[in-house]
């Protein structure tokens, strides 16, 4: 088997031996010259390219996240006001690392135009409610004053959702209990839910609806997401996996999602591993101490990535990804080039009442037709969110 | 009676579908406690739906059932004759058996398809690659080493169950497809970035133009757990040794993801199967190829063919990934360069990216061909030679290169990558 889930070599160091770029020049240990600017000594390996110097490796990634963000045309409207884009923040290296290059885009417009040709506001949902041991949202105020001018900071805390929510038009969900807490009523949901898998992948859907209605509430007219060429053909994978190959266009494509906002990700023609290296060694100072949801060891052993034991089905594929991306990485890419061509084949179709996205059209149930559904009727579901609840003891969702 | 029925029977422990009987097995797809005979009944009865709903058969028809003795053929033997008794579909079916000539595997699973054909009263065809071609595998496998031979197995099995059905008088061939097989290639071809492919692979029936044999798989939803099951309880006859010569090495990766991703959640095969029937209709029109049988069917000649390569059990090895990975790259490069890409890119998705909308030569030429008849065999084929005659060809004249190159629509799973890489090594011929 040439691709285990054995990361042989965990999140490798990019730093190139000097004595294998030894081949140019006389002596063993001197680092060849940058392939760029042929100035200063070469030590990041780049692609496949021979190292850059660390100037040009920032000048890499950077011109990665510019060419991205120029092509989505923003521009001020016909009254002359720029728009405002949200950036959510889960203190991971990519959403910390576009923060970085979004504010310094930003510092550049302002020196040179005076003003920016489009505003940020940032955004931390605490997702504690979770899992205790995940980041608290009081780490945004770390962020911010890193970067005090790139613009309005937002905390937010998974359970403000019900804060969100209106009345069901469908009867069979209830409303939360009146007498309990948001975070109690988060809790019991979740727990509610028949495996990991499941309250990861609902967790996933609650967490962008809450960021939507956040940025709606904002007047913000698209959302900058972090995700980079890794963390999209994880997704292509996953989203296959859990049953919803159908939303695929809106969860990696660049484009307006049914949620009525544009969702851009300027970081996705940039590898994982490269945003590791870019946040250790190349931005000063490090960014790395900013982000906090960062590990450098996989959260799950290979054995147990193997053996399936309380891992869930995301965790499985982001290490199958995070380890494909050091051999395959032109694969890892070709993955998202695909996933980018598949269109939704039926955009109008009623939302699910979950995840608010248009229903595929033929779900016909837990069996896919084959058979009868045993499923008991509750509103439209799409065939993911079906199988997330599958199972799970009665609960209340909250309606948006 | 009373015995395996107690009148205190836990309700959590009873059979979800009879309430009475124990609950023996846990359903991967609804979670449903069963017990064994309820599960024998869903399990046939689901099969029965899969049949009603896709309209794969009708009253009269001969149909042939590809077997190999294996598990899957063996059960969907089994189930249909079952069901063409219980409900009357009034189908003949009859058996039909490639043997490709690998020692140890093929001989001994034949044995086992002699004896199903007796006890399922069927007719059986065994059609052999010595007899067509020639070759035996094991043969091809000593000339051209182990790299390349599932290619030139796929092409062999399908002019092979082609051929076969011919002598049958059967116009329609059922296979054991299960939903790990249908799940393996959806994650296969996400992984290939292979759009075409996507779009077709999760079809229950297809059709090709460059075959007069429609394929179906009544199988499709059903899980290997569950066909091992079957089989198990029904006490059906079966040979379990898998193929010794190896897949490509995309099928093998994808084998162990869905592997795992089985044991994390499993309704993951089914639900990779229900995404893969949505991407089907999310390829955008112009990329499509060929059609799911039932769609209106974009006419090119160049036959397009959902095989799998060879029989796709065994070991895999990594080189082909790592070819896949260097083209992908080089195109890459190409494109920077803004040049002309002169070899053939590995996916239709790198060849449209370009602006210039001159496609490779290849794919003009193709276009154009018209569906013609192999001047050696006289089988359908869009070139002067067939693809077997191709292959036969530089086999019989013991030449040191074997240069098929196989087209974009070649399905057998030797993946477009080859196309570039067919030069198959013969420097290390043993004997
Ligand atoms: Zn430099
Ligand atoms: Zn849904
Ligand atoms: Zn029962
Ligand atoms: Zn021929």
């Amino acid at each position: 088997m040439s691709l285990s889930f054995a990361p042989q070599t965990p999140r490798q160091t990019t730093i190139a031996k000097s004595k294998k770029m030894s081949t140019t020049t006389e002596q063993p240990t001197a680092p060849p010259l940058c392939r760029r600017c042929k100035e200063h000594d070469g030590i990041y390996v780049l692609r496949n390219e021979p190292p850059h110097c660390r100037g040009c490796y920032e000048y890499f990634i950077r011109s990665k996240c510019v060419k991205r963000m120029e092509s989505y045309k923003i521009r001020a409207d016909d009254q002359n006001q720029i728009p405002t884009f949200l950036l959510p923040i889960s203190f991971g290296i990519s959403s910390t690392s576009l923060l970085y290059l979004i504010d310094s885009q930003l510092a550049g417009q302002r020196q040179k135009v005076t003003r920016t040709r489009y505003r940020l506001k940032i955004l931390n949902v605490d997702e504690s409610v979770l899992d205790p041991s995940l980041p608290s949202g009081s780490h945004l105020e770390v962020v911010k004053q890193r970067f005090p001018d790139a613009g309005d900071y937002i905390a937010s805390k998974l359970e403000d959702i019900y804060s969100f929510t209106e009345c069901a038009d469908i009867p069979d969900l209830e409303k939360k209990d009146a007498n309990k807490s948001p975070r109690e009523c988060m809790q019991e949901l979740l727990t509610a839910l028949p495996s990991p898998t499941s309250r990861e992948d609902m967790a996933g859907i609650l967490r962008t609806r809450l960021i939507v209605a956040i940025a709606q509430r904002e007047g913000c007219s698209g959302i900058l997401w972090g995700d980079t060429t890794t963390r999209l053909a994880d997704k292509v994978m996953a989203e296959a996996a859990k049953g919803r190959g159908f939303s695929l266009p809106w969860q990696i494509s660049d484009t307006k999602s049914p949620y009525g906002l544009k969702f851009l990700h300027p970081l996705r023609d940039v590898f994982k591993k490269e945003l590791v290296t870019f946040v250790t060694e190349i931005t000063e100072p490090p960014l790395v101490p900013l982000c906090i949801a960062y590990s450098l060891t996989p959260k799950h052993s290979a054995a147990a990535a193997t053996s399936g034991r309380n891992i869930t089905v995301g965790e499985l594929l982001t290490q199958y990804f995070d380890n494909m991306e050091l051999q395959y990485p032109s694969t890892v890419m070709n993955v998202v080039r695909m996933g980018d061509r598949l269109k939704p084949s039926n955009p109008e179709a009623d939302p699910c009442t979950t995840c608010g996205l248009p229903a595929d059209e033929n779900s016909e149930g837990l069996t896919l037709g084959s058979r009868e559904d045993t499923g008991e009727a509750r509103g439209k579901l799409c065939y993911g969110c079906m199988r997330a609840t599958h199972g799970a003891a009665p609960h209340s969702w909250p309606v948006m | 009676m009373t015995s395996s029925t107690p009148p205190t029977l836990d309700p959590k422990r009873a059979c979800a579908h009879c309430k009475t009987e124990r609950a023996k097995i846990k359903r991967a797809k609804t979670d449903e406690r069963l017990c064994i005979p309820c599960f024998i009944t869903i399990f046939e009865t689901e099969v029965h739906e899969t049949i009603l709903a896709n309209k794969l058969f009708h009253r009269g028809q001969r149909v042939a059932i590809g077997a190999s003795g294996g598990k899957d053929s063996t059960v969907l033997a089994a189930v249909l004759k079952t069901l063409n008794e219980r409900y009357d579909y009034g189908v003949e079916f009859v058996l039909l058996s490639i043997d490709e000539g690998i020692k140890g595997y093929r001989d001994d699973s034949l044995e086992t398809v002699k004896r199903n054909a007796e006890q399922y009263g069927m007719e059986l065809k065994i059609v052999g690659y010595n007899e067509l071609y020639g070759w035996t595998m094991d043969q091809v496998v000593s000339q051209i080493g182990k790299k390349g031979n599932c290619t030139v197995c796929g092409v062999f099995r399908r002019q092979a169950l082609d051929r076969g059905s011919g002598m049958l008088g059967v116009s329609h061939v059922v296979t054991g497809h299960n939903a790990d097989d249908m799940a393996e290639t959806v994650l296969m071809n996400l992984l290939r970035g292979d759009l075409p492919r996507l779009h077709r692979c999760t079809c229950i029936v297809t059709e090709s133009s460059s075959s007069p044999v429609s394929r179906s798989k009544p199988l499709k939803y059903a899980y290997e757990k569950e066909i091992v099951l079957y089989a198990h309880h029904r006490k059906l006859d079966y040979f379990s040794t898998e193929c010794i010569y190896s897949p490509e090495a995309f099928r093998g990766s994808a084998r162990s993801l869905i592997k795992s991703l089985e044991r994390v959640r499993p309704s993951a095969i089914l639900d990779i199967v229900r995404s893969g029937e949505a991407f089907a209709e999310m390829v955008p029109e112009e990329i499509r190829g060929s059609a799911c049988a039932g769609e209106k069917k974009i006419v090119d000649a160049t036959g397009k063919e959902e095989e799998q390569t060879g029989c796709g059990k065994g070991l895999s090895q990594g080189g082909e990934m790592s070819q896949f990975e260097k083209q992908l790259q080089e195109n890459e490069k190409a494109q920077d360069r803004e040049v002309e890409i002169k070899i053939s890119p590995p996916s239709i998705t790198l060849k449209e990216k370009k602006k210039t909308p001159t496609p490779t030569k290849a794919t003009k030429v193709t276009k154009k061909q018209q569906l013609g008849q192999c001047r050696k065999c006289g089988y359908m084929s869009s070139q002067e030679l067939c693809k077997a005659c191709v292959i036969l060809d530089d086999l019989n004249k013991n030449r040191p290169k074997i240069e098929v190159v196989l087209d974009e629509e070649d399905e057998d799973a030797s993946s477009s990558v080859r196309k570039k890489m067919e030069a198959i090594d013969m420097s290390g011929v043993e004997i």
